[in-house]
């Protein structure tokens, strides 16, 4: 699916003049400035942008973990900042997938256990196995996180995030600690899964290479959009190098 | 099992060190409170069956001589169900191998049938044949302290007949249960026993044909005790009643009730402290926990786990620590308990024990200790749940450390990298810091009382032996004689000095209130025996009134300067009203019961000339053999009382106490390393991370220690003199709080007691680091670093 196709689409996501604001103690720090934007099923969307531009708050935001200050973030209609804590739970426990670059596993499980731990909350999930099979790890499934590396373990919490069929994936720079061939391979399995499972995904990266993979590119800077560029030729994984 | 329960299993596994020492100590806390409780519910059920089926009576009195068609008349005092007469004497005893004379009670045996009350349990042998002159049943303690098998026999002093006795059976009886001569502190089974005869040959030797001088009876339900007591008392006036009292006043119910009380009191003291201690760490273990955990409780929350999953997840984790603990603690509190509850039954010569546990008692631990985990895990549970996802999700900030005040007072220079460390780490988390300098004076505290205890108990002998009551032996006269007779003894060999003394019972009433005592009169010039202040001071006898203990002065309510009402229960039974002079400071027991005044005046309000009860004697070691032999030959004494003896036997019990000391000694030592086990591992995984990082840029391993065994120790010299007032305050309530009218103990701690238990805490100081260090030793940089633990 490209960007063509979209208008017959309503979108998934609106999002209109957002605004987030932290406070800690005295000093206010404004992390989005007024944010409009749809995203639109099966898309794959590229943040990219500078240190605390507001990319993570953002996606913090559409994952359901954080609250916008002002601003409205629909999901199907559903606005997301009207939701109390049990809607925004089950939000997140039936809507979203989450992959972080610091992989995240619970280090007192196993592989196989990880992805458990997402798939027993959720109705109808791909079993664990299925999932780990899917990220090319059927072999590793019984090890724990320390006995893995670094790429194996983001392998792990892709499997983890797919693994409910989410409708959203969302990955914060989940490639950041990975040298390039392993953070390839990483790309190349959110792609394909995301492709395999309909999913719609956003993903932040600091490495402008890697935006050759979206349907669309978000730019920020200092907590607004700069630029949305539609990817005019969208490659696939295996094509990148950096 | 579900992922997040494994998670759960692992986690308890990693830090299983943490988590068996808080087991430990919850299981230690739940066997001390089961074992108190099987001990002292045992100890009733048994007592309540061994009553009933020995049918013990519920009123008692002795008087000079009832004849028998008195009893009729007893029987229909409206309220009275059964009465059983008796004749009851106390006699010097000579036993072969025994050079001092010994105590004995000689109590006619109890009637067979279905009527008889107050009857004796044989234990070996047989009772004694109807119409046999010289056949006796001997008490089981005395019996067993003085070696009387069936087959044994001893001489007693029958009103100046000294007869051969033979034993030919051993009993228990639910009437002297306990029984100490009056006047001493202690039983001293070897000095002191009861023995059966026939009634028929007692009452030829004391000439009281066809007469009793002793009475029990039983009540109907529903009657009133005080008023039978009263009809009856007026009854007995012709007869020479001392007047009747009720199984509160009956020496050996009333000291087996004492001690059932002051178990209780104890129970009710020490529980909440351990739990207490079981919340706090609990509460420390879980924020710490919690802490590590910021992460995983966010990937959980992302992947839409609720705000009460995760809080349940951890309330688990405190489930399955307290009812692991639980559960070891009811098993081994359920040994312990029959154990102890086997030894008292031994102490108290039951004939059968029956175990009372009730089983509410295992809902009450289980209650109890669920709700000190839940105060434990709750503030961990509120975080857990309260933790935004997002923040979570974020590594936590580096603390903020500041520069310490300690710093600022400008001997920074003084101090290096590493004791600065240790110092803004104990400042940088205040709370925690003097949390566990609380937990670690808590448990000090823990360990002083139990000594703390038994110094009072030390104490309280001291006083009574040597400060209160410094003859040698007391004698008592079968009946008063005139003071003359001191002159008689005078000349007996090794007597030093020699005072008389006269004890008459009464009763002694203030607004509303009496009670049966006895009122000793004292020797004007008297020292061997004084009466004693607060600090210890002898009160000079006062020329008039009387003087009473503080305990008494409290039950009624008295003070200095009042006017006492005396009944006088023997002579011509005089009722006197007498000014309160002073208020003593007695301890023992017994002393409850007596109030002191000059003989002289004792003698005169009671119209009668200058006669004496007893005597107390000093007297010169080397001689005392040809002394004792003197004594058995001479019929009008009673009673004798071997001072020695009974310190003796005092310092026999402590010992015994000192055994239980030991278990809640074990128990503290538990709660101490527990306490600062913890402490020391959550500190050190706190930090592990700076430990990797300053190995990693050239440290040694030895700074590392340096750091750990230094604020350990920082915190345990802080907490140091906090546990020593604690520990004061903690046997000060042990004490006051298991004081009743009749028991009281003073507080005294010595000094070896917060040396002791230092000296533990420095042990578990060093056992703790050990452990911590030997994980600092094995501490892999590279993982440390990486996991971010
Ligand atoms: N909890 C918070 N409290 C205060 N300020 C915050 C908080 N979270 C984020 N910020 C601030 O908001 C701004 C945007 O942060 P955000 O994490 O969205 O940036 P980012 O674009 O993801 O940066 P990076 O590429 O470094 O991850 C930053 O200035 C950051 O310091
Ligand atoms: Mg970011």
């Amino acid at each position: 699916m490209n960007s063509q196709g979209l208008d017959e689409n309503p979108p998934l996501f609106r999002i209109r003049d957002l605004t987030k604001i932290y406070r800690s103690g005295e000093v206010e720090v404004q992390a989005l400035r007024g944010v409009d934007l749809e995203l639109y099923r099966g898309e794959f969307i590229v943040l990219l942008g500078p240190s605390g531009s507001g990319k993570s708050t953002l996606l913090n935001i559409l994952g359901g973990l954080d609250m916008p200050t002002s601003g409205q973030v629909s999901f199907r209609d559903v606005d997301l900042g009207e939701l109390d804590e049990r809607g925004r739970t089950l939000y997140r426990r039936d809507t979203i997938g989450y992959v972080f670059q610091s992989y995240n596993l619970i280090s007192g499980l196993t592989a196989r256990e990880n992805v458990a731990l997402a798939t027993e909350i959720v109705a109808n999930p791909l079993s664990p196995e299925t999932a780990l099979g899917l990220v090319g790890l059927a072999d590793r499934m019984d090890h724990f996180p320390s006995q893995l590396s670094g790429g194996e373990q983001q392998r792990v919490s892709v499997a983890r995030a797919i693994a409910k069929r989410p409708a959203i994936l969302l990955c914060d720079e989940p490639t950041g600690a990975l040298d390039s061939n392993t953070g390839i391979v990483v790309l190349e399995v959110i792609q394909d899964v995301s492709r395999k499972l309909d999913t719609t995904t956003v993903l932040i990266t600091h490495n402008v290479a890697i935006a050759d993979l979206a349907d669309r590119v978000v730019s920020f800077a200092n907590g607004k959009i700069s630029e949305v560029r539609n990817n005019e030729r969208k490659r696939s994984a295996r094509e990148l190098s950096w | 099992m579900n992922a997040l329960d494994r998670k759960l299993l692992r986690d308890l596994w990693r830090l299983r060190g943490q988590v068996i020492a808080i087991i430990l100590v919850t299981a230690a806390g739940v066997a001390a409170f089961i074992m108190a409780m099987a001990t002292v519910d045992s100890i009733e059920v048994t007592r309540t069956a061994y009553y009933e089926r020995y049918r013990f009576a519920e009123v008692f009195s002795a008087l000079r001589r009832g004849p028998e068609t008195l009893v009729p008349r007893i029987a229909g005092i409206p309220g009275v169900q059964q009465v059983s007469t008796g004749i009851a004497h106390n006699v010097i005893l000579d036993i072969e191998g025994m050079e001092e004379p010994v105590n004995g009670l000689l109590v006619s045996a109890p009637e067979k049938g279905p009527e008889s009350l107050n009857n004796i349990h044989i234990r070996s042998g047989r009772l004694i044949r109807p119409g046999s002159s010289d056949e006796v049943v001997v008490s089981e303690p005395f019996a067993r302290a003085n070696q009387l098998l069936p087959g044994a026999s001893l001489y007693a002093n029958l009103k100046g007949q000294k007869r051969k006795l033979h034993v030919v059976g051993v009993a228990l009886s639910p009437e002297y249960i306990f029984f100490a001569v009056p006047g001493t502190l202690s039983p001293d089974d070897r000095r002191f026993g009861v023995m059966w005869m026939d009634r028929k040959a007692l009452s030829n030797a004391f000439d009281l044909d066809g007469a009793f001088n002793n009475l029990a009876l039983t009540l109907q339900p529903n009657a009133s005790e005080s008023e039978v007591i009263g009809r009856l008392d007026r009854m007995l006036v012709d007869y020479g009643g001392v007047g009747a009292y009720g199984r509160a006043d009956h020496i050996s119910h009333a000291t087996l009730n004492g001690e059932i009380t002051q178990l209780r009191a104890s129970i009710h003291i020490a529980a909440p402290v351990f739990l207490g201690v079981i919340a706090f760490l609990l509460h420390m273990l879980m924020m710490r926990h919690i802490e590590t955990e910021r992460e995983h409780i966010g990937i959980l929350k992302a992947f839409g786990y609720g705000d009460s999953q995760v809080a349940w997840h951890y309330a688990k984790f405190v489930i399955l620590i307290v009812a692991v603990g639980v559960m070891i603690g009811m098993g081994g509190g359920v040994k312990l308990g029959r154990t102890v509850t086997e030894t008292y039954a031994e102490h108290y010569h039951f004939p059968f024990l029956e175990y009372g546990l009730r089983s509410s008692v295992f809902f009450e631990a289980i209650a109890a200790y669920g709700m000190a985990g839940l105060i434990g895990a709750w503030g961990s549970m509120r975080r857990a749940a309260r933790l935004e996802p997002a923040v979570a999700m974020r590594a936590p900030p580096p603390p903020v450390y500041r520069r310490t005040w300690i710093e600022g007072l400008g001997i920074v220079l003084l101090l290096d990298q590493s004791t600065r460390m240790i110092l803004r780490h104990i400042i940088r988390w205040p709370m925690r810091s003097a949390l566990t300098i609380f937990g670690i004076a808590a448990a000090i505290a823990i360990l002083i009382s139990p000594f703390g205890i038994t110094g009072s108990v030390d104490k309280m002998i001291d006083t009574h032996f040597f400060q209160a009551e410094r003859q040698d032996l007391t004698m008592s006269f079968a009946q008063e004689r005139h003071s003359s007779a001191i002159y008689d003894l005078v000349l007996a060999p090794g007597v030093l000095r020699i005072e008389g003394f006269r004890a008459v019972l009464a009763s002694v009433g203030f607004g509303g209130k009496s009670r049966r005592i006895t009122v000793l009169g004292r020797q004007a010039d008297g020292v061997l025996t004084r009466a004693l202040d607060r600090r210890q001071r002898p009160i000079p006898l006062p020329d008039r009134g009387v003087t009473l203990s503080s305990s008494m002065a409290q039950w009624l309510g008295v003070s200095a300067g009042d006017y006492v009402s005396l009944e006088f229960l023997q002579g011509r039974r005089m009722s006197r009203q007498v000014p309160v002079t002073a208020i003593t400071d007695s301890y023992i027991g017994l002393s409850f019961f007596t109030l002191f005044m000059d003989r002289g005046i004792l003698n005169a309000l009671m119209m009668e000339g200058d006669v004496i009860s007893g005597v107390h004697l000093k007297i010169d070691p080397l001689q005392q053999q040809s002394l004792y032999a003197k004594i058995k030959e001479i019929p009008s004494i009673t009673g004798v009382i071997s001072h020695g003896a009974s310190l003796a036997t005092m310092r026999r019990l402590l010992q015994e106490t000192l055994k239980l000391t030991f278990v809640n000694g074990m128990f503290a030592v538990i709660i101490i390393f527990g306490v600062i086990y913890n402490n020391a591992r959550i500190s050190f995984t706190e930090r592990s991370n700076d430990f990797a990082t300053m190995l990693l840029i050239g440290y040694g391993r030895r700074d590392v220690y340096f750091i750990v065994l230094g604020e350990l120790t920082l915190l345990t010299l802080a907490a140091m003199p906090l546990g020593c007032l604690g520990g004061y305050a903690f046997a000060w309530m042990l004490t006051e709080g298991t004081a009743n009218e009749v028991f009281r103990t003073p507080l005294h701690i010595e000094s070896r007691a917060f040396g002791i238990a230092m000296l533990f805490a420095l042990l578990s100081v060093l056992i703790s680091s050990i452990t911590v260090l030997m994980k600092v030793n094995k501490m892999d940089i590279v993982e440390v670093l990486k996991t971010r633990e």
